[in-house]
Formats: C-alpha cells, sequence, structure tokens
C-alpha cells in the first residue's frame, strides 16, 4: 500500500457539445473559475497552471505554452506553467506532472485545465487528424485507414475470438446514453438510445456504425489539486488519489503487446491489479468504475480487467443492465465519449472530473448514492498506453 | 474520382483539390530499402544479424538489442487474416471513390503484422485466419503500397 499523497478538492465544467462561438479561450477561464470556487480556495494561492493541450494545434497552444492562462485567470502567485500531452492519456499525464510540483513542495496548489472546441474544423480535418493520431503515416495511412477502423478492427476481432455480439457491443452505447441523461453537461442528454437504433444507424467501419463510434464536440473541465494534509485543512470532502498504476504498449496497433486483441486484459489487468494493490483495496471495494474506453470495444476490454467479471464476458454484463444506472456495477457515470461527448484530449479529463464529482457527492441526478471508492481509466493513441487510478474519499485503514 | 461528386465536395464541405490526393508514405533513411523493393514486387523485412529480431516498421537500428548490423531478408509473401474492418463512410475525401474498402491486420509468418488493404475479394467472404498473398498496387510512378488478397484454394 503507497502513502497517500494527493487530492482533489475542487472541479469545474462546461456543456459538452457544438458550441462554435464559444472559443476555448472563454471554456478555459470559465472551467478555472468554477474548479477555485468549488474549491474553495483563494486563487492567488495557485502555484501552477497546468494545461492539456488542444488537440489539432491552434493559437490556443501557442497562448497557453506562453502563460495565457494564469494570467487570464488572474492567478498572481502562479510560479509554474506548463502544458503536458499524450493523446488520450494526458489526463494522467499532466496529473503525474501536478504530483511532481506537490511533490517538490514548491506550491500547496496547482489547477488542472483542459479545453477544446473541434468545431473551428471541417469534418474532413478531423477525420485526417484522427487518421493520423491512431495511425501511422507511412505505413497505415497510405491505406485509407482511419481511428474508426481501428476500432472497428478491434470489434471485428474483439467478437470473432470471444464470441461477443454485436447486440452486446451496442448495449455499451445503450448504457453510455442512460448515464448521459442523468447529466447535464453531457451532449447527448435528451435522447434515449435502444440496441436497434444502435444497429440500425449507418455503417461506418463494418462492424461499427455511426452510433457506436464517438462524436467530436467542444467542451472543457478544470480542476484543483494540493496535497493529502492540506486538503484535509481546508476541504469537507476532498477525494484522495489512492493508488495508481501505467504500462504503454506501442505506437502502432501491429505491435500491440498482447497480439490477441481478445486478451487485452493481459496488458490491462496487471496495471488495474498494481493499483488496487497500492491503494490497499480490491475490486470488491469499488463503488464506480468510471471506465474511458471512446468506442464499446475499448469499455468492454477494460471491463474485462478489473477484477469483477471473466474475461470476455463483460458484453453479457452490460447487456444485463447491470453496468447502466441502478446496476450493481455503475460504469462510465457521465455517459463517456459516445455520450457524454469526444473533447479530445478531454475524454479522460471529464470522466477523472466526473469520478470526483461522484466521490464528493456532487453528481447529482447520476450520483451513485454512498459511493466511497472507484477505479478510472484513460490511455491513448492506437491504444498506446493505460493508466488506471483508484481514488476515494476516505483513506482505507490502516491509516497511513 | 467523378469530376461531378467532387465539385459537389468541394463545395458542401469547403475541400480542395489537394484534399483528393492519396496520401502517400515518405521513406526514412532506414525504411527506404522496404518502399524500393516493393516498388519492385518484393517484400522485405528488415532483420538483426546479431539477434535475430525483425522489426517492422523498421527503425534506426533494432528495437530488440540496439544493434546497428542489420540485414533485409525476403518475406515468403504469405500471411493469414487476423482481424479487419470494412470502411464505408467517414474517410478522407482521397479514399471516397474506393469505398467500401477493408483494413485488415495481418499477420506474416515470419513473425510481424501489417497493416493492409485486402483486395480481390468481396469483403463478406473475408474469415479470421483466411489465408493470404501479397499483390503490389502500383499507386504512383514511385511507390507500390504491399496488399494481400485470399489465396484460391
Amino acid at each position: 500500500m503507497s502513502k497517500v499523497e494527493f487530492a482533489i478538492i475542487g472541479t469545474g465544467e462546461v456543456p459538452c457539445g457544438i458550441y462554435p462561438h464559444r472559443s476555448e479561450f472563454e471554456i478555459a477561464y470559465r472551467v478555472a473559475k468554477l474548479a477555485i470556487e468549488d474549491a474553495g480556495i483563494d486563487k492567488n494561492e495557485i502555484g501552477a497552471v497546468l494545461n492539456a493541450a488542444h488537440i489539432m494545434g491552434s493559437e490556443f497552444n501557442t497562448e497557453a505554452f506562453f502563460g495565457r492562462l494564469p494570467e487570464a485567470v488572474g492567478a498572481k502567485g502562479c510560479k509554474i506553467v506548463a502544458t503536458t500531452v499524450s493523446g488520450g492519456g494526458s489526463s494522467f499525464s499532466i496529473r503525474k506532472t501536478a504530483e511532481g510540483i506537490l511533490h517538490s513542495g514548491e506550491t500547496d496548489y496547482v489547477l488542472v485545465i483542459h479545453a477544446q472546441r473541434f468545431s473551428q474544423f471541417t469534418a474532413n480535418e478531423q477525420i485526417n487528424f484522427f487518421a493520423h493520431a491512431g495511425s501511422d503515416l507511412e505505413w497505415e495511412v497510405p491505406y485509407g485507414m482511419t481511428y474508426n477502423a481501428l476500432a472497428a478492427m478491434m470489434t471485428q476481432g474483439y467478437m470473432a475470438y470471444t464470441g461477443t455480439t454485436i447486440e452486446q457491443v451496442a448495449s455499451v452505447c445503450v448504457a453510455c446514453r442512460r448515464w448521459a441523461m442523468l447529466q447535464p453537461n453531457a451532449m447527448f442528454r435528451d435522447k434515449p438510445l435502444t440496441v436497434e437504433d444502435v444497429l440500425k444507424s449507418r455503417m461506418v467501419a463494418y462492424p461499427l456504425t455511426a452510433l457506436m463510434c464517438n462524436v467530436l464536440a467542444d467542451g472543457g473541465c478544470a480542476y484543483i489539486m494540493t496535497t493529502a494534509e492540506k486538503a484535509r485543512k481546508v476541504c469537507s470532502r476532498p477525494v484522495y488519489v489512492l493508488g495508481e498504476a501505467s504500462d504503454f504498449s506501442h505506437r502502432s496497433i501491429i505491435n500491440l503487446k498482447t497480439k490477441n486483441i481478445d486478451k487485452m486484459y493481459e496488458f490491462y489487468a496487471p496495471i488495474a491489479q498494481k493499483a488496487y494493490a497500492r491503494a490497499g483495496l480490491g475490486p470488491k471495494d469499488m463503488d464506480i468504475f468510471e471506465v474511458y474506453g471512446a468506442y464499446p470495444v475499448t469499455s468492454l476490454m477494460f471491463l474485462d480487467s478489473l477484477g469483477i467479471v471473466e474475461p470476455g464476458r463483460s458484453g453479457a454484463l452490460v447487456e444485463s443492465g447491470e453496468t447502466s444506472p441502478g446496476g450493481k456495477y455503475p460504469t462510465s457515470t457521465n455517459g463517456e465519449a459516445m455520450s457524454f461527448g469526444h473533447t479530445g484530449t478531454g475524454v479522460g479529463f471529464s470522466v477523472f472530473v466526473e469520478s470526483v464529482r461522484q466521490l464528493q457527492g456532487k453528481s447529482g441526478k447520476a450520483q451513485v448514492e454512498g459511493a466511497r471508492f472507484l477505479v478510472e481509466n484513460c490511455g491513448g493513441g492506437a491504444f498506446m498506453d493505460a493508466h488506471v487510478t483508484i481514488l476515494g474519499n476516505e483513506i482505507p485503514s490502516p491509516v497511513l | 474520382m467523378d469530376s461531378n461528386m467532387r465539385e459537389t465536395l468541394k463545395q458542401k464541405l469547403k475541400c480542395k483539390d489537394e484534399d483528393f490526393l492519396k496520401p502517400l508514405p515518405v521513406p526514412a533513411p532506414w525504411s527506404k530499402p522496404f518502399w524500393d523493393a516493393a516498388k519492385r514486387h518484393r517484400l522485405i523485412l528488415k532483420k538483426c544479424k546479431d539477434c535475430g529480431h525483425i522489426d517492422h516498421p523498421p527503425y534506426l537500428y533494432c528495437t530488440s538489442c540496439s544493434s546497428e548490423n542489420c540485414d533485409w531478408i525476403d518475406a515468403s509473401g504469405r500471411a493469414t487474416l487476423y482481424a479487419y474492418a470494412v470502411n464505408e463512410y467517414g474517410v478522407p475525401f482521397a479514399f471516397i471513390e474506393d469505398l467500401p474498402y477493408v483494413l485488415a491486420l495481418v499477420d506474416l509468418p515470419e513473425g510481424p503484422r501489417m497493416i493492409s488493404n485486402i483486395v480481390g475479394c468481396d469483403p463478406k467472404e473475408l474469415r479470421n485466419g483466411m489465408e493470404l498473398e501479397v499483390v503490389f498496387d502500383d499507386v504512383s510512378a514511385e511507390v507500390s503500397l504491399p496488399k494481400w488478397k485470399p489465396v484460391l484454394k
């Protein structure tokens, strides 16, 4: 069991969706203010302002690199500014950066910001960018590779080798939608979804239909991180980082460490086990499973790895409704990329911020009553890496 | 591509003529032998002379032992289909006229896995584990892409 050193004390978020007139600067400033207010701290006590790169590059990145965010937020005591990015794993790598800064003793408060506005780019620009994000320019893109095709190949392989049905794959989208309908900031919060709807939607990359593919959107969120010691003094309900673990596999999907798509748990499960062990907890202690999949198949692969179901049987678990609101294994409670909306590096941030809200009892209609501990994951690129975090609103005994 | 379709897309989606150009591999010094061989319709792989590891994609030095003492070997030209997808919608403009087309993970008996297209086959006939053989698509005067087709029994 590791010493509990860090905690999150406040979060801020804006609605996710297509908001072309809301700039990424406005998103960043707004979510920062909300997070500072939620944490109840003096903005001038923030000693570091970190942000995740705005994916596809833009003026925002240049401005962030050179200090626009602490100036605009009015963080007069800021000493350190940095942009961190590792694709969909950014929410984790930025947190490790924040932990390093807090560990150094330079400051007690780090403000972490994510802002993204995809709607400023054309559909073709987005398709091209994501083809390159998920695929190798030299070896894959010349073949017409796309991100959806990557997820489709993984889905096809997973189904073929585990016997998971396409209805079970679709049921992940349905479960996400049920959660999103309880979330005021979710992009798809108004329209219920059935397995039939998902299967009948336009075929994009067989076996993936349109409703199995996430939708790029505009949004952002922020949080305040501090030391566990400080958190106890300034916050009535801090959320502690109890255990974390990571691993990296590859750049190109052809060099996937596990080789077998149906056995992704061979890569993911040891990471989860390490995170559980560091927290001194196990799967049975988890009240929520904040899975970041971005595509249904990835969610199934993670559920296969978290110790709650026999690997390869996650499709049946989701189909049973047990991961939906009211189920035994509440999963992806903000609706995740598929129904909350995909904000580039921000999906992991929105899942993380929702994790904190759940443990602070601030998730409104989506609140899982009495939640104490949860497991959260993220990862980026073409399934390149995975990071698992155990969070809790209490430190499990023995208290260190 | 049909010129009317291209004009419609240009107007509707505000894209430019260059958006319809197919992306081609730009070889690095360490991968150039692969593409030079592909141009001659030969499939070769980079093999370390010291530890025997085959790297695909090839890099500057062996990713297993860091040796720069490497050879290029002829691949058998055979593979098996591991998993696949059929792109039907939402692809870069340059690939719209190819729709639907198959992307696949193919396993070479030499060890590496590759991403490529499966050609010469109705996507409905695809089966995980089916045997494939390499074919070369001369996509430009300079570039040939190795692709795969099912072996006829």
